[in-house]
Protein backbone atom coordinates (compact mmCIF):
# COMPACT_ATOMS: atom_id res chain seq x y z
CA UNK A 1 0.00 0.00 0.00
CA UNK A 2 1.61 3.23 -1.15
CA UNK A 3 0.49 6.73 -1.85
CA UNK A 4 1.91 9.94 -3.29
CA UNK A 5 2.63 11.68 -0.03
CA UNK A 6 4.10 14.83 -1.55
CA UNK A 7 1.16 15.31 -3.87
CA UNK A 8 -1.31 14.92 -1.03
CA UNK A 9 0.60 17.47 1.04
CA UNK A 10 0.54 19.87 -1.92
CA UNK A 11 -3.22 19.51 -2.05
CA UNK A 12 -3.45 17.47 -5.23
CA UNK A 13 -7.06 16.32 -5.31
CA UNK A 14 -6.37 13.33 -7.53
CA UNK A 15 -3.61 12.04 -5.26
CA UNK A 16 -5.88 12.55 -2.26
CA UNK A 17 -8.70 10.63 -3.92
CA UNK A 18 -6.35 7.76 -4.70
CA UNK A 19 -5.05 7.73 -1.13
CA UNK A 20 -8.56 7.68 0.30
CA UNK A 21 -9.67 4.86 -1.97
CA UNK A 22 -6.57 2.87 -1.04
CA UNK A 23 -7.01 3.22 2.72
CA UNK A 24 -10.71 3.62 3.43
CA UNK A 25 -11.54 -0.06 3.89
CA UNK A 26 -8.73 -0.41 6.39
CA UNK A 27 -9.97 2.67 8.24
CA UNK A 28 -13.48 1.24 8.42
CA UNK A 29 -12.16 -2.09 9.71
CA UNK A 30 -10.01 -0.36 12.31
CA UNK A 31 -12.89 1.71 13.64
CA UNK A 32 -15.18 -1.31 13.70
CA UNK A 33 -12.59 -3.13 15.81
CA UNK A 34 -13.01 -0.46 18.49
CA UNK A 35 -16.74 0.17 17.92
CA UNK A 36 -18.17 -3.17 16.82
CA UNK A 37 -21.70 -1.75 16.68
CA UNK A 38 -20.59 0.82 14.14
CA UNK A 39 -21.83 3.59 16.37
CA UNK A 40 -20.52 5.44 19.40
CA UNK A 41 -22.69 5.69 22.52
CA UNK A 42 -23.51 9.34 21.81
CA UNK A 43 -24.66 8.99 18.25
CA UNK A 44 -21.67 9.27 15.98
CA UNK A 45 -21.95 6.70 13.26
CA UNK A 46 -19.30 4.91 11.27
CA UNK A 47 -19.32 7.46 8.46
CA UNK A 48 -18.72 10.31 10.89
CA UNK A 49 -15.77 8.53 12.43
CA UNK A 50 -14.27 7.64 9.07
CA UNK A 51 -14.57 11.25 7.98
CA UNK A 52 -13.00 12.34 11.27
CA UNK A 53 -9.94 10.21 10.50
CA UNK A 54 -9.31 11.94 7.18
CA UNK A 55 -10.04 15.36 8.66
CA UNK A 56 -7.40 14.64 11.25
CA UNK A 57 -4.89 13.92 8.50
CA UNK A 58 -5.55 17.32 6.94
CA UNK A 59 -5.66 19.35 10.14
CA UNK A 60 -2.96 21.86 11.06
CA UNK A 61 -1.68 22.23 7.52
CA UNK A 62 -1.71 18.46 6.91
CA UNK A 63 0.65 17.90 9.82
CA UNK A 64 0.10 14.15 10.13
CA UNK A 65 0.58 13.67 6.40
CA UNK A 66 3.78 15.73 6.49
CA UNK A 67 5.18 13.83 9.47
CA UNK A 68 4.54 10.35 8.11
CA UNK A 69 7.85 8.61 7.51
CA UNK A 70 7.56 5.56 5.22
CA UNK A 71 10.99 4.38 6.43
CA UNK A 72 9.64 3.82 9.94
CA UNK A 73 6.33 2.10 9.30
CA UNK A 74 4.02 0.95 6.58
CA UNK A 75 1.04 3.05 5.56
CA UNK A 76 -1.31 0.34 6.81
CA UNK A 77 0.16 0.44 10.34
CA UNK A 78 0.16 4.22 10.43
CA UNK A 79 -3.38 4.74 9.17
CA UNK A 80 -4.74 1.91 11.34
CA UNK A 81 -3.23 3.48 14.43
CA UNK A 82 -4.74 6.87 13.59
CA UNK A 83 -8.15 5.34 12.88
CA UNK A 84 -8.22 3.41 16.14
CA UNK A 85 -7.06 6.46 18.08
CA UNK A 86 -9.91 8.50 16.60
CA UNK A 87 -12.39 5.81 17.59
CA UNK A 88 -10.99 5.57 21.11
CA UNK A 89 -11.10 9.35 21.48
CA UNK A 90 -14.74 9.33 20.38
CA UNK A 91 -15.59 6.73 23.01
CA UNK A 92 -13.66 8.59 25.69
CA UNK A 93 -15.44 11.86 24.93
CA UNK A 94 -18.66 10.21 25.99
CA UNK A 95 -17.19 8.94 29.23
CA UNK A 96 -16.22 12.51 30.13
CA UNK A 97 -19.72 13.92 29.50
CA UNK A 98 -21.97 14.54 32.48
CA UNK A 99 -24.21 11.59 33.02
CA UNK A 100 -27.92 12.34 32.68
CA UNK A 101 -29.88 12.44 35.88
CA UNK A 102 -32.26 9.81 34.62
CA UNK A 103 -29.66 7.39 33.34
CA UNK A 104 -31.59 4.19 33.45
CA UNK A 105 -31.03 3.60 29.76
CA UNK A 106 -28.36 6.16 29.09
CA UNK A 107 -25.57 4.92 31.31
CA UNK A 108 -22.77 3.81 29.09
CA UNK A 109 -19.67 4.23 31.21
CA UNK A 110 -20.79 2.23 34.22
CA UNK A 111 -20.50 3.43 37.80
CA UNK A 112 -17.78 5.96 38.49
CA UNK A 113 -14.49 4.32 39.39
CA UNK A 114 -13.43 4.81 42.96
CA UNK A 115 -9.89 5.76 43.71
CA UNK A 116 -7.86 2.58 44.29
CA UNK A 117 -6.70 1.98 47.81
CA UNK A 118 -3.46 0.41 48.90
CA UNK A 119 0.05 1.10 47.70
CA UNK A 120 0.75 2.87 44.45
CA UNK A 121 3.38 1.30 42.27
CA UNK A 122 6.37 3.66 42.24
CA UNK A 123 7.13 3.98 38.56
CA UNK A 124 10.58 5.41 39.09
CA UNK A 125 11.72 1.99 40.34
CA UNK A 126 10.89 0.21 37.12
CA UNK A 127 12.07 0.50 33.55
CA UNK A 128 9.49 1.25 30.87
CA UNK A 129 9.74 -2.35 29.65
CA UNK A 130 9.15 -3.68 33.16
CA UNK A 131 6.12 -1.43 33.58
CA UNK A 132 4.74 -2.58 30.26
CA UNK A 133 5.26 -6.27 31.02
CA UNK A 134 3.61 -5.95 34.42
CA UNK A 135 0.69 -4.02 32.90
CA UNK A 136 0.13 -6.71 30.32
CA UNK A 137 0.42 -9.57 32.82
CA UNK A 138 -1.58 -8.12 35.69
CA UNK A 139 -3.87 -5.42 34.34
CA UNK A 140 -4.66 -7.09 31.04
CA UNK A 141 -4.31 -10.62 32.48
CA UNK A 142 -2.44 -11.82 29.43
CA UNK A 143 -0.57 -15.11 29.25
CA UNK A 144 3.20 -15.06 29.34
CA UNK A 145 3.21 -16.55 25.84
CA UNK A 146 0.99 -13.78 24.46
CA UNK A 147 3.04 -11.07 26.13
CA UNK A 148 6.19 -12.61 24.66
CA UNK A 149 4.62 -12.74 21.19
CA UNK A 150 3.41 -9.15 21.44
CA UNK A 151 6.84 -7.89 22.47
CA UNK A 152 8.78 -10.12 20.11
CA UNK A 153 10.82 -11.86 22.81
CA UNK A 154 10.94 -15.31 24.37
CA UNK A 155 8.60 -16.34 27.22
CA UNK A 156 11.64 -16.84 29.43
CA UNK A 157 12.59 -13.21 28.88
CA UNK A 158 9.13 -12.17 30.04
CA UNK A 159 9.37 -14.32 33.17
CA UNK A 160 12.77 -12.88 33.93
CA UNK A 161 11.56 -9.30 33.39
CA UNK A 162 8.60 -9.92 35.68
CA UNK A 163 10.75 -11.52 38.35
CA UNK A 164 13.23 -8.65 38.43
CA UNK A 165 10.46 -6.05 38.54
CA UNK A 166 8.63 -7.80 41.34
CA UNK A 167 11.85 -8.15 43.32
CA UNK A 168 12.41 -4.42 43.08
CA UNK A 169 8.90 -3.65 44.17
CA UNK A 170 8.91 -6.08 47.07
CA UNK A 171 12.26 -4.79 48.27
CA UNK A 172 10.92 -1.26 48.11
CA UNK A 173 7.74 -2.00 50.04
CA UNK A 174 9.52 -4.18 52.58
CA UNK A 175 11.98 -1.39 53.25
CA UNK A 176 9.20 1.17 53.59
CA UNK A 177 7.18 -1.15 55.87
CA UNK A 178 10.13 -2.09 58.11
CA UNK A 179 9.14 -1.65 61.74
CA UNK A 180 5.46 -1.12 61.06
CA UNK A 181 4.42 -4.73 61.49
CA UNK A 182 7.06 -7.04 62.95
CA UNK A 183 4.70 -10.03 62.97
CA UNK A 184 4.20 -9.85 59.21
CA UNK A 185 6.14 -12.67 57.54
CA UNK A 186 8.57 -11.45 54.96
CA UNK A 187 9.84 -14.72 53.57
CA UNK A 188 8.84 -15.73 50.08
CA UNK A 189 6.44 -18.68 49.91
CA UNK A 190 8.95 -20.74 47.97
CA UNK A 191 11.45 -20.36 50.82
CA UNK A 192 9.17 -22.12 53.26
CA UNK A 193 9.98 -25.73 53.99
CA UNK B 1 -1.46 -21.08 51.25
CA UNK B 2 0.88 -19.79 48.63
CA UNK B 3 -1.99 -18.86 46.36
CA UNK B 4 -3.87 -17.27 49.22
CA UNK B 5 -0.91 -15.05 50.02
CA UNK B 6 -0.62 -13.90 46.42
CA UNK B 7 -4.35 -13.35 46.24
CA UNK B 8 -4.09 -10.76 48.98
CA UNK B 9 -0.75 -9.38 47.86
CA UNK B 10 -1.21 -5.60 47.87
CA UNK B 11 1.48 -5.17 45.23
CA UNK B 12 -0.26 -7.51 42.82
CA UNK B 13 -3.57 -5.86 43.65
CA UNK B 14 -2.11 -2.47 42.78
CA UNK B 15 -0.70 -3.89 39.54
CA UNK B 16 -4.08 -5.34 38.57
CA UNK B 17 -5.73 -2.02 39.28
CA UNK B 18 -3.10 -0.11 37.33
CA UNK B 19 -2.48 1.95 40.42
CA UNK B 20 0.72 3.82 39.71
CA UNK B 21 2.27 6.74 41.50
CA UNK B 22 2.44 10.00 39.62
CA UNK B 23 5.34 9.89 37.21
CA UNK B 24 7.21 12.85 35.85
CA UNK B 25 6.01 13.78 32.35
CA UNK B 26 7.85 11.74 29.78
CA UNK B 27 8.49 12.62 26.18
CA UNK B 28 5.24 12.15 24.30
CA UNK B 29 5.63 9.74 21.41
CA UNK B 30 4.38 10.71 17.98
CA UNK B 31 2.08 8.64 15.83
CA UNK B 32 5.16 7.68 13.85
CA UNK B 33 6.91 6.49 17.01
CA UNK B 34 3.95 4.32 17.95
CA UNK B 35 3.58 2.92 14.45
CA UNK B 36 7.29 2.07 14.33
CA UNK B 37 7.05 0.32 17.70
CA UNK B 38 4.03 -1.70 16.59
CA UNK B 39 5.99 -2.97 13.59
CA UNK B 40 9.06 -3.78 15.68
CA UNK B 41 8.86 -3.44 19.48
CA UNK B 42 11.98 -1.71 20.68
CA UNK B 43 12.88 -1.72 24.35
CA UNK B 44 14.95 1.42 23.86
CA UNK B 45 11.80 3.33 22.82
CA UNK B 46 11.14 4.00 26.49
CA UNK B 47 8.74 6.88 25.86
CA UNK B 48 6.54 4.61 23.76
CA UNK B 49 6.60 1.73 26.23
CA UNK B 50 5.96 4.06 29.17
CA UNK B 51 2.88 5.44 27.38
CA UNK B 52 1.63 1.95 26.54
CA UNK B 53 2.13 0.89 30.16
CA UNK B 54 -0.15 3.76 31.24
CA UNK B 55 -2.79 3.77 28.54
CA UNK B 56 -4.84 0.58 28.57
CA UNK B 57 -6.79 1.49 25.43
CA UNK B 58 -3.72 2.28 23.39
CA UNK B 59 -2.01 -0.81 24.73
CA UNK B 60 -4.97 -2.88 23.63
CA UNK B 61 -4.67 -1.45 20.11
CA UNK B 62 -0.94 -2.13 19.97
CA UNK B 63 -1.25 -5.69 21.29
CA UNK B 64 -4.15 -6.45 18.98
CA UNK B 65 -2.20 -5.27 15.95
CA UNK B 66 0.90 -7.17 17.07
CA UNK B 67 -0.95 -10.42 17.66
CA UNK B 68 -3.66 -10.33 15.00
CA UNK B 69 -2.42 -7.99 12.32
CA UNK B 70 -4.68 -5.98 10.01
CA UNK B 71 -8.02 -6.83 8.56
CA UNK B 72 -9.58 -5.18 5.56
CA UNK B 73 -13.08 -3.86 5.93
CA UNK B 74 -16.19 -4.22 3.82
CA UNK B 75 -16.71 -2.43 0.53
CA UNK B 76 -17.38 1.25 1.08
CA UNK B 77 -20.28 2.97 -0.68
CA UNK B 78 -19.96 5.98 -2.97
CA UNK B 79 -21.54 8.40 -0.47
CA UNK B 80 -18.86 7.91 2.13
CA UNK B 81 -16.13 7.92 -0.48
CA UNK B 82 -17.52 11.18 -1.84
CA UNK B 83 -17.55 12.76 1.62
CA UNK B 84 -13.94 11.86 2.18
CA UNK B 85 -12.82 12.89 -1.32
CA UNK B 86 -14.48 16.27 -0.88
CA UNK B 87 -12.29 17.08 2.09
CA UNK B 88 -9.61 18.05 -0.42
CA UNK B 89 -11.28 20.50 -2.85
CA UNK B 90 -10.50 20.12 -6.52
CA UNK B 91 -8.64 23.07 -8.08
CA UNK B 92 -10.53 25.35 -10.56
CA UNK B 93 -10.09 24.72 -14.31
CA UNK B 94 -6.80 25.88 -15.87
CA UNK B 95 -8.30 28.74 -17.90
CA UNK B 96 -10.16 30.02 -14.89
CA UNK B 97 -6.93 30.03 -12.90
CA UNK B 98 -5.06 31.88 -15.64
CA UNK B 99 -7.91 34.36 -15.99
CA UNK B 100 -7.92 35.05 -12.26
CA UNK B 101 -4.18 35.66 -12.21
CA UNK B 102 -4.40 37.92 -15.29
CA UNK B 103 -7.20 39.96 -13.74
CA UNK B 104 -5.27 40.37 -10.54
CA UNK B 105 -2.13 41.42 -12.41
CA UNK B 106 -4.04 43.94 -14.55
CA UNK B 107 -5.69 45.43 -11.49
CA UNK B 108 -2.35 45.77 -9.78
CA UNK B 109 -0.85 47.53 -12.82
CA UNK B 110 -3.78 49.91 -13.10
CA UNK B 111 -3.55 50.76 -9.44
CA UNK B 112 0.15 51.40 -9.75
CA UNK B 113 -0.29 53.70 -12.77
CA UNK B 114 -3.15 55.56 -11.18
CA UNK B 115 -1.28 55.99 -7.99
CA UNK B 116 1.76 57.27 -9.79
CA UNK B 117 -0.29 59.83 -11.70
CA UNK B 118 -2.07 61.05 -8.63
CA UNK B 119 1.10 61.25 -6.67
CA UNK B 120 3.16 63.04 -9.33
CA UNK B 121 0.41 65.59 -10.20
CA UNK B 122 -0.28 66.53 -6.59
CA UNK B 123 3.40 66.86 -5.86
CA UNK B 124 3.88 69.41 -8.67
CA UNK B 125 0.90 71.53 -7.68
CA UNK B 126 1.63 71.38 -4.01
CA UNK B 127 5.30 72.16 -4.26
CA UNK B 128 4.74 74.93 -6.78
CA UNK B 129 2.17 76.63 -4.69
CA UNK B 130 4.12 76.24 -1.51
CA UNK B 131 7.34 77.43 -3.03
CA UNK B 132 5.62 80.43 -4.68
CA UNK B 133 4.55 81.60 -1.26
CA UNK B 134 8.00 80.88 0.08
CA UNK B 135 9.64 82.79 -2.74
CA UNK B 136 7.30 85.76 -2.38
CA UNK B 137 7.61 85.91 1.38
CA UNK B 138 11.18 84.94 2.00
CA UNK B 139 12.87 84.97 -1.35
CA UNK B 140 13.57 81.25 -1.00
CA UNK B 141 13.56 79.22 -4.16
CA UNK B 142 14.97 76.07 -5.75
CA UNK B 143 18.12 76.64 -7.80
CA UNK B 144 17.09 74.81 -11.01
CA UNK B 145 16.18 76.92 -14.06
CA UNK B 146 13.10 74.96 -14.84
CA UNK B 147 11.91 75.24 -11.34
CA UNK B 148 12.56 79.00 -11.36
CA UNK B 149 10.61 79.37 -14.57
CA UNK B 150 7.66 77.57 -13.04
CA UNK B 151 7.89 79.77 -10.00
CA UNK B 152 8.06 83.00 -12.01
CA UNK B 153 5.10 81.86 -14.02
CA UNK B 154 3.17 81.12 -10.86
CA UNK B 155 4.10 84.43 -9.36
CA UNK B 156 2.93 86.17 -12.48
CA UNK B 157 -0.30 84.21 -12.35
CA UNK B 158 -0.72 85.08 -8.72
CA UNK B 159 -0.42 88.68 -9.48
Amino acid sequence: MEFDQEACIRGDAEAWTAFCDETIRLVVASIRRVCPSGRTPHGEDMDDLVQAVYIKLLKNDRRLLRNYDPARSAVSTWITLIARSVAIDALRRRSLDARPIDDAAGAVAGPPRTAPTGPAIPTHLLTARQQLVLSMLFEDEMDVADVAAALGVSPQTIRSTKHKAMERLRAHFQASDAGDDPTRPDVEPEDRT
Amino acid sequence: MTQERHKHDPIEAALRAGHYSEASPAETPTTGDLAAWIEAPDESATHVEALLARDADLRSVAVDLRLHGFTDGPTVGPDLRGRVHALMPAPPPVLARIGAWAAAAAAAILLAIGGWHLGSGDADVRSLGTDTVAAAAFGVQDGSDEYSALLLGAQGTVQ
